[in-house]
């Protein structure tokens, strides 16, 4: 029971993590109708963040909210300089670019920091385990399942109860129709792509002190991120959290008896699902 | 106040209106007519900014607004109610309109719900949920929410049952009243007629006759509508 018990809080702790990957490229797939390869990259850059912050201020609380400021920032220059120049080209060029743009960052993260992972230590008050009974459970793992479960609430809220939200949604829908409404379109798309971008690096920072923090952990994520995507459906919120749940506890009780099998699980479910349903579970035609 | 000027337009390499000329005065409710195809929609979507290349000069009020981007040729107070109504259907009728509410709109949502009940009546619904109907009426309560100065209409009869139509007809009869310029593409020639001021006639992207609607019975003008608006 409790070895369920076990993986369950693990599935959905990795699971909410890959939410937030998900959840950022569907709204800029949905949106933009832009593909973008380098997500991984932006998750790896937040890992180093909170890495590179922690390291100076001693904080990892510091690192956890600086990180995706620093990610966002990063965000808004190439938004500026590039992205925004590929909004509106063949998938097969934006993706190229952005893989182009994640070779770059990962060949600058190796320059910099070099191949030994950096380890990033649980602060004090998270450091510990929980018992009850016979089941303990570390408490950063809990603090995870909690945090991304109050920052999942909080985009729940400003997408669905507030102007911004609405924008968001309708531009998701048909872009075209909101800037014929007389909305500033380009702003708003430069704002997704921030804020999306901004929750990879959050996703990289709060898996790090687990994880470890090394260049090759950005094309690990951007894999299952598209897995989450396709599963939930392209450009769905909520498909990004069943999907990143999906794929979270899939991952984690395959770990259970299968440890080497579990991309093959988690890309099995995915074709399952997607033979039914082609445009994922919450996905529009 | 809407002038366009000499424009020729463009998708990737297809020609698509050639220099094209006509404008519409304040308060005047003026038709393009033609085959589908013609490029009527292709003309309202130029002044838009919504066709990639477009040649010549557009200007609205005094000033040129051909080159600006979509939002801010909107802001000027060009409302398009397009052809595919293109409601957002992740919303509900509700917020379709809160979307579109602009400071110093004549009308306001509770104006909207006094013009089309049946909005009001719909207001949770799902854009997705409406009939062909009431699509329109939300494509065209939006654009009046959204302050406007002209109204493009993109054949707002298109499949409605005619009931439907004459109620359509009535609420533009009330915005010219109200002395919103409308451009109207319209293929039913029934609503024009009882509209209009004026009317061009559009084929393969130029203009091949222009007429007030005194002149729209007249000997010539019935033959061109022969020629070019039979199918
Ligand atoms: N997005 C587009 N891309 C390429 N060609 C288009 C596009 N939209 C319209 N066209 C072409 O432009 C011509 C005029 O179309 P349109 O303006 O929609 O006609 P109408 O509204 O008069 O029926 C047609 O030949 C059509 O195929
Ligand atoms: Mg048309």
């Amino acid at each position: 029971m409790s070895l369920y018990l076990f993986q369950i809080l693990n599935g959905v702790g990795l699971g909410m993590i890959y939410f937030l990957m998900g959840v950022g490229l569907t709204i800029i797939f949905g949106m933009m109708n832009f593909v973008n390869f380098a997500h991984g990259a932006f998750y790896a850059l937040g890992a180093y963040a909170c890495y590179v912050v922690m390291s100076i201020t001693g904080s990892f609380w510091a690192g956890l909210v600086l990180a995706p400021i620093c990610i966002g920032i990063l965000a808004l220059g190439i938004e500026k300089v590039l992205v925004r120049r590929l909004y509106a080209v063949d998938h097969s060029i934006q993706i190229l670019i952005t893989i182009g743009v994640m070779m770059m960052i990962r060949e600058g993260t190796l320059l910099i920091w070099g191949t030994v992972p950096k380890s990033i230590r649980v602060p004090e008050l998270l450091a510990g385990i929980v018992a009850f009974d016979d089941f303990v459970y570390p408490v950063y793992r809990l603090f995870i399942v909690g945090v991304t479960a109050l920052i999942g609430i909080g985009l729940w809220l400003l997408l669905e109860k507030t102007r911004f939200g609405m924008v968001i949604r309708a531009g998701s829908e048909r872009p075209h129709m909101v800037a014929l409404l007389g909305i500033n379109i380009d702003k708003l798309f430069s704002m997704t792509f921030i804020g999306g971008v901004a929750l990879a690096g959050v996703a990289g920072a709060l898996i790090a002190p687990i994880r470890g923090v090394d260049a090759f952990m950005g094309v690990e994520a951007l894999g299952i991120a598209f897995v989450v995507v396709v599963i939930g459906g392209m450009g769905s919120f909520s498909g990004a959290l069943i999907g990143g749940l999906i794929v979270g506890l899939v991952q984690s009780f395959t770990s259970g008896f299968w440890p080497a099998g579990t991309n093959v699980m988690i890309y099995s479910v995915m074709a399952l699902i997607i033979m039914f349903r082609p445009n994922g579970l919450l996905g529009r035609a | 106040m809407l002038v366009v000027s000499h424009i020729n337009s463009y998708y990737d390499k297809s020609h698509i209106l050639h220099d094209l000329s006509f404008c519409v005065k304040q308060g005047e409710l003026v038709t393009l007519l033609g085959r589908n195809g013609a490029g009527k929609s292709t003309t309202l979507h130029s002044i838009l900014g919504l066709v990639p290349r477009v040649d010549g000069d557009i200007s609205f009020n005094g000033n040129s607004i051909l080159g600006l981007h979509t939002h801010e040729i909107a802001s000027k107070g060009i409302c398009l109610i397009p052809e595919q109504r293109d409601i957002f259907q992740i919303l509900t009728v509700e917020e379709n309109l809160q979307l579109s509410v602009k400071k110093g709109s004549p009308w306001e949502i509770k104006d909207i719900y006094r013009l089309f009940p049946r909005l009001e009546e719909r207001k949770k619904n799902g854009g997705g949920q409406l009939s062909g109907g009431e699509q329109q009426m939300l494509a065209m309560a939006r654009a009046l929410l959204n302050n406007p100065k002209i109204l493009f209409c993109d054949e707002p009869s298109e499949g409605l049952a005619p009931v439907i139509v004459k109620e359509i007809v009535d609420i533009l009869r009330e915005i010219k009243k109200s002395g919103i310029p409308i451009l109207l593409v319209e293929q039913n020639l029934r609503v024009c007629e009882v509209l209009a001021d004026r009317h061009y006639i559009l084929e393969q992207g130029q203009f091949v006759y222009e007429c007030s609607q005194a002149d729209f019975f007249s000997e010539e003008a019935e033959k061109m509508k022969t020629k070019y608006l039979e199918v």
